[in-house]
This record gives structure tokens, C-alpha cells and sequence, in this order.
């Protein structure tokens, strides 16, 4: 077995190369990063909306992932693993970051106002926030801003529907909650997003 | 009846514009839709929502990300690759048994007593023998061992046999009586045997069938990091 016999790994399933992998390939870990850096770090940026932050914790989901590759059950896909991997790895931070802002965690259905604002995380201040890497400035700053008015699980559930292009299905999977709780969160989110951004009358 | 409460739920509208409606539903909400301009309205306000949401950009990392995680990850060595199969089987084997084992209470009990039983009534059946006067320790390991050396070497014979007829059943009739006859009460001791494990065999999935937890409609990932 030659392990620094060049292969295009472009063509193979993520499966494929996973396998290639844990045969000791460098190139194949490579790749894996490539495939999912943008996807990952976006979902994490979305979440914790702190640039350093987010380089951070992209990196301890990817260290935590290809580290334990021989891990991975192949009957599930393998962005499921890394998005709940990454999902998780930026929980465990606004928890650990601001815990009574997130002291509702496992009660997502607020139901007055007072829960739902003890439950929303403010953007950062500071210089630092998604709007600087929105292509369309104004109408992408705003739909950014909005999202960061919403509760962390809504955002994740967002960002996998509408950006990532993920299933329910899958999004309920990354989240570990049904699917149920999956349409609910994203209905509410898209609720809240569209009185977010009413004036701009979208 | 005024017109405003034919107007379709929200989420109904929410799933229409989304596109995932299925055929009848679809139709229903369209034909209103089309009628109806507050619902238009509705239903253009969410596809706007969605396009917006649609177009915002996959962000990126900074220059060298890549390089800055592989610092820290350990690609696996020849050994390590041989190392990690080897445990990926043994994972692979632990997932397979463990899809046979009880998942109640009730069912480790069923299964304990089911294994349990035969295990006592042997042992009642060897602590009688050996209580006879004219039964040795001795005597009964070597009557048993021979049990099985004598059974084992005539089923494998028997099993040879069997590749070499055409007919399985003229085999069955024509050797049945030889093998009672030649092997003694032994030989059907082992037979015996053998239909016992297939009846328990047949008990098990019985019990999987009825004491087994139902498998959840969703399966949800679960990893332990």
C-alpha cells in the first residue's frame, strides 16, 4: 500500500474518503477540511458571532473529528456528525460564555415574552460581526442582524435549512431533537425574522 | 360564511411557498392562493424571506486553516491504520451482539432463566449420577467425552454423506436406522442434543420477537464526545 500515491479525491464520497484517511493518508484529512471549513465555520460564526471565537471553536470541531475518525458510524452521514459535532462545540461556549441567558436551553418553546428575551443572545459588540462578510452589504447586514436576535437553536436550525440547504430530517439529527421541534423552531425563527425585517419589506 | 375564514393557516401558506406541499394539499392552497391577494401577499412575503435567507454566503476561515488543525491532528501510522481496523471490527462485532441482547428487564429475565434452566437440570442430572455407587467422576468424564468424540466424528460422517446424495430423504431413511443402530443411545443423546439447542435457538428469537423494545420512528445520532 503506498500512502503517498496521488489519488483525486474531488470524485470520492465523503465515506470514500474518510476510509482513505484512516489508511494514514494526509491528503485525505486535507480534503475533509476543505469539503466542510466554509459550512462549519459559518454555522459556528452564526452561532457565536465573534470571529477569533469562531476560528477557535472550528478548530476543536475539526481537531475532535478527524482525531477520532475510526469513531464515525457510516450508516449516518458525515456531515450530520461534523454539523452536531460543531452545533455542540459552540453550545458548550455560550453556555459556558453567558449560562443564565441560556438557562432555558431545554425549554425552546417560550412562551411569553419575558422567556423569549431571557432566552435571545445579543450580537457582540465590537468590529467583529457576520455583517462584514455578507456580499450584499445592507439587505445581508440587516437578514444578519436579525438572525443574531434569535435564540441559538433557532439559529442553527436557520442557517442548516436556508444557508447549508439541509433536510429537516438531518437538521433533526445534528440538533438531537425531533422533527417536530425542528419545523417548530425554524417556523418561529422565520416568524421572528419576518417581523425582524418587516420594515425593509423583503 | 366570509371569505377571511377560508383562509388557509399560516403554516399552511409557510409550506405552499416553501415547496413542500404535497400533491393534494398543494392543489387546495393553490387555487385559493390564486384567488385570494391577501394570501398572494402572504406567500410572496415568505419566498422573499426564504431568497434573502438563500443568499446569504458560506463564510470562510482565515488563511491557513487547514494547516493550523492539521498541527494538531494526529494522521494515523501503519500501525495505528492496522491498530484501528482491528478495533473497528471488534466495534463493528460489539454492535452485532449487541443488536441480539435483551433490551427489557423482562427480557434479561426471560433470557436468564431460559439459559439458566438447562444449565440446572445438566447439573442435577451429573450430581445424580455421580451420587450412583457404580458412577466414578472418572468414569462419567470419560463415558461423556467419548459421547461427544463418537457423536461429533459420526455426524461428521454423516455430513459427508450427505454431499454425496442425490436424494436427501432415501439418505435420511437409509441411514437414520444405521446411525441409531451403530451409535446406540449415544448417538441419539447427541441427536437430542442437538435438537435442544435448536429449540432454544427457536425460544430466542421468539423472545426477541416478543419481549424486544420497538425501534423508535426517528433514530436520533448519538456521539460520545
Amino acid at each position: 500500500m503506498c500512502l503517498d500515491q496521488p489519488l483525486n479525491y474531488t470524485e470520492l464520497t465523503d465515506q470514500e474518503v474518510i476510509a482513505r484517511a484512516l489508511e494514514g493518508r494526509e491528503a485525505a484529512y486535507r480534503e475533509l477540511i476543505g469539503r466542510y471549513e466554509r459550512p462549519v465555520f459559518s454555522l459556528i460564526y452564526r452561532l457565536v458571532r465573534d470571529r477569533e471565537r469562531a476560528e477557535d471553536l472550528a478548530q476543536d470541531t475539526f481537531i475532535k473529528v478527524l482525531n477520532h475518525l475510526e469513531r464515525y458510524d457510516p450508516t449516518y452521514k458525515f456531515s450530520s456528525w461534523i454539523f452536531k459535532i460543531a452545533h455542540n462545540t459552540a453550545l458548550d461556549h455560550l453556555r459556558r460564555k453567558n449560562p443564565v441567558t441560556l438557562s432555558l436551553d431545554g425549554s425552546p418553546h417560550a412562551r411569553t415574552a419575558a422567556e423569549v428575551e431571557a432566552t435571545t443572545l445579543t450580537p457582540a459588540s465590537g468590529d467583529e460581526n457576520p455583517e462584514e462578510y455578507t456580499a450584499s452589504k445592507e439587505l445581508g447586514a440587516e437578514i444578519e442582524r436579525a438572525i443574531g436576535l434569535l435564540r441559538p437553536e433557532y439559529r442553527t436550525a436557520i442557517v442548516l435549512c436556508h444557508v447549508e440547504g439541509r433536510p429537516y430530517e438531518e437538521i433533526a439529527q445534528i440538533m438531537d431533537v425531533p422533527l417536530g421541534t425542528v419545523k417548530t423552531f425554524i417556523h418561529r425563527a422565520r416568524k421572528e425574522l419576518m417581523k425582524e425585517l418587516e420594515h425593509l419589506r423583503i | 360564511m366570509s371569505h377571511q375564514s377560508l383562509h388557509p393557516e399560516e403554516e399552511q401558506l409557510e409550506a405552499y411557498a416553501e415547496g413542500v406541499l404535497d400533491g393534494g394539499d398543494r392543489a387546495v392552497i393553490e387555487s385559493h392562493v390564486l384567488s385570494c391577494a391577501d394570501c398572494q401577499g402572504a406567500v410572496e412575503e415568505w419566498r422573499a424571506l426564504f431568497a434573502a435567507l438563500e443568499g446569504l454566503p458560506q463564510l470562510a476561515p482565515s488563511v491557513g486553516f487547514a494547516d493550523r488543525v492539521m498541527a494538531r491532528v494526529t494522521v494515523a501510522s501503519r500501525s495505528q491504520v492496522w491498530a484501528g481496523y482491528a478495533l473497528a471490527q471488534v466495534r463493528a462485532a460489539g454492535r452485532a451482539i449487541g443488536r441480539w441482547m435483551p433490551q427489557t428487564t423482562r427480557g434479561w429475565a426471560f433470557a436468564t432463566a431460559m439459559l439458566g434452566l438447562p444449565a440446572i437440570l445438566v447439573s442435577g442430572f451429573i450430581a445424580w449420577l455421580l451420587s450412583r455407587d457404580y458412577v466414578s467422576a472418572e468414569s462419567l468424564w470419560i463415558a461423556a467425552r467419548d459421547t461427544v468424540d463418537r457423536g461429533a466424528q459420526r455426524l461428521g460422517e454423516a455430513v459427508v454423506q450427505s454431499f454425496m446424495q442425490t436424494d436427501v430423504v432415501a439418505w435420511l431413511v437409509a441411514n437414520t436406522g444405521e446411525f441409531v443402530a451403530t451409535t446406540g443411545m449415544r448417538g441419539v443423546g447427541t441427536l437430542m442434543a442437538l435438537a435442544g439447542a435448536a429449540t432454544m435457538l427457536s425460544v430466542y428469537v421468539l423472545y426477541r420477537n416478543l419481549f424486544r423494545t420497538p425501534t423508535r420512528e426517528s433514530h436520533y445520532v448519538t456521539y460520545s464526545f
